[in-house]
C-alpha cells in the first residue's frame, strides 16, 4: 500500500456489531423481495402466455417498462416522489418494494421461458389422457416448468441480494450503508469495503451451493412422477 | 409541476445528461470488452493457471454489488494507493471492470458455440492453434457474441446511473441536480422524465439486439451447415 | 566493524530525528509549483457555494483567496464532499482545506488544524408545517428522522443533544433536501450559515429551530498531518487575518452580523 497507509482491522472492532446488523438488514430486504416477487412472477408469466389480450398486454408492458429502468431510478421514484402524492412510504419499504418490483419483471420472464420449454406434445398428451386443465397444470406442466427454471431462479436470488446494496442510497441501514457510515468516521475504507465485498461473495457462493443441492433434490422428487 | 417554460430548459439539461450516460457506458463497454476478451480466452486456455485466474476474477466481480466496486475504487483506492481518482475515472473504471466479468462469459460461450467440427477440420487442414482461433473460430464466435453483448451494454447503461452517487453528472445526476435547485416544488415530472430517458435508451438497444439476433441466427445457421459439410469432406476417408 | 555500524545507526537516528526542513514541506512545494490546491465543499451557502455561472463563491472562498494572495500563488480548487476533506488531505491530493472544518480529536488522528478563523454552530432545520417541532426536546424521539452529510460533526452533536432521534445518512445535499421536501426525514442538521440561508430562500417553507445544538464550534484551516513548517505558516496567516481586520471584513460581507470575538475589526486609522 501507499506510503503512510497501514492495514488496521482493530480500529473497526467496535463497529462489527453495526456491520452485523447491516448484513441482517440486507438479508431481510432480499428475502422479502424474493418472497413477494417469485409468486407474482409466476402469475405474470401466466398472464403473458394467456389468450386474453388485456392480460398479455399488461404483463408485457410491465416487464418491458421495469426491465429497462435502473433500479436506482425506481427507488428514487418510490422514496422521493410517492410521498408527494400522499403515500407514506418509509425507506425500508421503498427499498423492499423497489427490489420486488424489479425482481417480478425478471422472474416473469424466467417462468415464461420455463413454460415455453415444455414441448407442446406434453399438453396434448395430458389432454389425450383425459385430464382436466387444472390437474394437467398442477401435475404435469408445473413440475416440469419448475425443474427447468430452478437454476435460473437461483441466479435471480443472487441478483436480488446484490441489488439490495442500492437501497443504501435511500438510507436503508443495510450492509453497504453501514460500511459507508463507518468509513466516513474511521476512514478505513479499504478494510471496510473489502469486508463488505467478502460478505457478499460468501453469501452468493453459499446461495449457489445450497441452490444446486436444492435443485438436485427437487429434480429427483419432481421427476419421480 | 415545474412551469412548462422551465421544463423545456430542463429537458435540454436531461438530454445532455443522457449523452453523458451513453458515452460513459459505451466507454465502459469498450474497455470491458477488451478485458473481457482476454479473460474469455484465458478461460479456455490450455494453461490451468490462466484458467483459474480468470475464473477467480469473474466469480469475484459477479458476486459483489456494483456499488461496492464503485465505492472501493472511489473511496478506498485513493487512500491506499495515494492516487487521486476523480468521479469520472472511478465510474468508468468500475463499469469497465464489472462489464469485463460479463463479457468474459459472453466470449467463452461464443467460443464454445462454434461447432466442434470446425476446430477438428481446421486442425486437420494443418492450421496452428493461433490460426484456428484467429481465422476460423473467432470470426464465427464474434457474430454469435453480438446479441448478448448488446445485453451487457444495456446492463452497463443501467449501472452507469449509480455514478451519480459519487458526484458524476450523467442523466440521473442531472435530474437530481435539477430537483435540488427546485426544492419545494413538485418535480416528480423530472424524475419520470429521467425514467423515460433510460427506458428509451435501453428499450431501443434491446430491440436492436433482437433484430441482430434474428439476422445472425440465419447467418450462423448457414455458416454452421457449411462448416459441417467442410468437416465431413475433410475428415472423410477419401480426404480433400 | 562494530564501530562502523554504531556510527551508521547513530547517523540514521540523527537523520530520523531531524525536524522537517523547509525543503520537505508542503509550503516549499506550493511556492515552487506556483499553485495551491485547496479542498472545498459546495452547497454550503454562504460559506462555499456555486453561483449561477458555476463559479465558487462564499466566505470560506474569500479566505482561501486571501491565503493564496499572501503566498503569491494561484489556486486550484478541489470540490469534494464533507468526508472528502479529510480524505483529500490524507492522500495529499490537497494542500489545505478551507471548508467550515472543525477540529476534533478524532479528526486530528489523521489530519492537522490551525487555530480557528471563525466559528459555526449547528442548528436543526425542519418544515414550517411541523407545528409539533419547536424545541430540541421535540426532536428527541425515535420516530424523528434527522439527516446529515456523512462525516460531519453533526453526528456527534446529534448523539449528544437528541440521542433518541434516528440519524439518516444520505449521499449528498441533493438527496437531503429532497428527502426533507418529501417528508422522508423530519429535519436536517447543519451549520447556522446554511440553515439561515436555506430558510430565507424557502419562502417560508422551512424554519430553523432557534435552540442550537451546543455552543459554537471552531472552524480552522485543515492541512495534512506532520508538516510543522506548513502549519506554522498557515497558523500565522490565521492570526494575521484575525488581527488586521481582513477576516472581519469578509465576515461582514457575507453574514452582516458580528463575527466571533477573536476576529478583530480593522484597526482605526490614526
Amino acid at each position: 500500500m501507499g506510503a503512510g497507509y497501514s492495514f488496521n482491522l482493530r480500529v473497526l472492532l467496535p463497529y462489527f456489531s453495526d456491520l452485523g446488523w447491516g448484513a441482517v438488514v440486507t438479508l431481510e430486504l432480499s428475502v422479502l423481495a424474493i418472497l413477494i416477487s417469485f409468486p407474482l412472477g409466476l402469475i405474470g408469466a401466466l398472464m403473458r402466455l394467456s389468450g386474453n389480450k388485456v392480460s398479455r398486454g399488461l404483463a408485457t408492458t410491465y416487464v418491458e417498462a421495469v426491465r429497462n429502468i435502473p433500479i436506482l431510478v425506481l427507488l428514487y421514484i418510490l422514496f422521493y416522489a410517492l410521498p408527494a402524492y400522499g403515500v407514506p412510504i418509509g425507506a425500508f419499504t421503498a427499498g423492499m418494494l423497489g427490489l420486488a418490483i424489479n425482481s417480478t419483471a425478471y422472474t416473469t420472464e424466467i417462468f415464461r421461458g420455463g413454460f415455453a420449454a415444455i414441448p407442446a406434445a406434453q399438453y396434448e398428451a395430458a389432454r389425450a389422457l383425459g385430464l382436466r386443465p387444472i390437474p394437467i397444470f398442477l401435475q404435469v406442466i408445473f413440475p416440469q416448468v419448475f425443474r427447468v427454471v430452478l437454476p435460473t431462479l437461483g441466479n435471480q436470488i443472487v441478483s436480488v441480494v446484490l441489488a439490495s446494496a442500492q437501497a443504501s442510497i435511500i438510507g436503508v441501514g443495510e450492509l453497504t450503508y453501514e460500511t459507508q457510515s463507518i468509513g466516513s468516521k474511521t476512514f478505513r475504507y479499504f478494510e471496510l469495503f473489502g469486508l463488505a465485498a467478502l460478505f457478499y461473495i460468501a453469501c452468493v457462493q453459499l446461495i449457489a451451493v445450497f441452490w444446486r443441492l436444492f435443485t438436485r433434490g427437487a429434480a429427483r422428487t419432481l421427476s419421480a412422477r | 409541476m415545474i412551469s412548462s417554460g422551465h421544463f423545456l430548459g430542463y429537458v435540454v439539461l436531461l438530454l445532455k445528461g443522457a449523452v453523458v450516460t451513453l458515452e460513459l457506458s459505451l466507454g465502459g463497454l469498450v474497455i470491458g470488452s477488451v478485458l473481457g476478451l482476454v479473460l474469455g480466452l484465458m478461460r479456455r486456455s490450455r494453461f490451468g493457471g490462466l484458467r483459474a485466474l480468470a475464473l477467480l476474477y469473474i466469480e469475484a466481480l459477479r458476486s459483489t454489488p456494483f456499488v461496492i466496486l464503485l465505492f472501493f475504487i472511489y473511496y478506498a483506492l485513493p487512500l491506499a494507493l495515494n492516487l487521486d481518482i476523480p468521479p469520472y475515472l472511478a465510474a468508468i473504471s468500475a463499469l469497465s471492470l464489472h462489464c469485463a466479468a460479463y463479457m468474459a462469459e459472453v466470449v467463452r460461450s461464443g467460443i464454445d458455440a462454434v461447432v466442434k467440427g470446425q476446430w477438428e477440420a481446421a486442425y486437420a487442414l494443418g492450421l496452428t492453434y493461433r490460426r484456428v482461433l484467429g481465422l476460423v473460430v473467432l470470426p464465427q464466435a464474434l457474430r454469435i457474441m453480438v446479441p448478448p453483448t448488446i445485453g451487457v451494454y444495456i446492463s452497463t447503461l443501467k449501472d452507469s446511473s449509480l455514478a451519480s452517487i459519487i458526484g458524476f453528472v450523467e442523466l440521473l445526476g442531472q435530474g437530481m441536480a435539477v430537483r435540488e435547485s427546485n426544492v419545494g416544488r413538485n418535480t416528480t415530472d423530472i424524475l419520470l422524465a429521467v425514467a423515460i430517458g433510460y427506458f428509451i435508451m435501453c428499450y431501443s438497444l434491446s430491440r436492436l439486439g433482437r433484430y441482430v439476433e434474428r439476422r445472425t441466427q440465419q447467418k450462423s445457421r448457414a455458416v454452421a451447415e457449411a462448416g459441417e459439410r467442410l468437416s465431413a469432406v475433410v475428415l472423410s476417408p477419401g480426404g480433400v | 566493524m562494530k564501530r562502523l555500524w554504531i556510527m551508521v545507526a547513530a547517523m540514521a537516528l540523527l537523520a530520523a530525528g531531524q525536524p522537517a526542513r523547509a525543503a520537505d514541506s508542503i509550503l516549499n512545494d506550493v511556492l515552487q509549483r506556483g499553485t495551491i490546491r485547496i479542498a472545498v465543499n459546495t452547497g454550503n451557502e454562504p460559506r462555499q457555494f456555486v453561483d449561477q455561472n458555476g463559479d465558487l463563491q462564499g466566505y470560506d472562498i474569500d479566505i482561501a483567496n486571501e491565503l493564496a494572495k499572501q503566498l503569491g500563488v494561484k489556486i486550484e480548487f478541489i470540490r469534494t464532499d464533507v468526508a472528502g476533506r479529510v480524505a483529500m488531505l490524507q492522500s495529499h491530493k490537497a494542500d489545505v482545506t478551507v471548508a467550515t472544518f472543525t477540529p476534533t480529536l478524532d479528526r486530528m488522528k489523521t489530519v492537522s488544524f490551525t487555530d480557528p478563523y471563525t466559528t459555526d454552530v449547528l442548528m436543526l432545520m425542519t418544515r414550517t408545517s411541523r407545528k409539533d417541532l419547536n424545541t430540541l426536546a421535540d426532536f428527541n424521539k425515535p420516530e424523528i428522522k434527522i439527516a446529515l452529510g456523512r462525516g460531519s460533526t453533526a453526528a456527534k452533536a446529534l448523539a449528544k443533544y437528541v440521542p433518541k432521534a434516528t440519524v439518516v445518512e444520505l449521499p449528498g445535499l441533493a438527496d437531503i433536501v429532497q428527502a426533507l421536501d418529501a417528508g422522508q426525514i423530519d429535519a436536517t442538521c447543519s451549520n447556522d450559515g446554511l440553515v439561515s440561508y436555506t430558510v430565507k430562500n424557502s419562502n417560508g417553507k422551512y424554519k430553523a429551530i432557534t435552540e442550537t445544538l451546543g455552543a459554537p464550534e471552531d472552524d480552522s484551516i485543515g492541512l495534512p498531518q506532520g508538516d510543522f513548517v506548513w502549519w506554522q505558516w498557515l497558523n500565522q496567516f490565521v492570526h494575521q487575518i484575525n488581527e488586521d481586520g481582513t477576516n472581519y471584513t469578509a465576515w461582514m460581507k457575507w453574514f452582516g452580523t458580528q463575527p466571533p470575538s477573536f476576529v478583530k475589526p480593522p484597526p482605526k486609522a490614526p
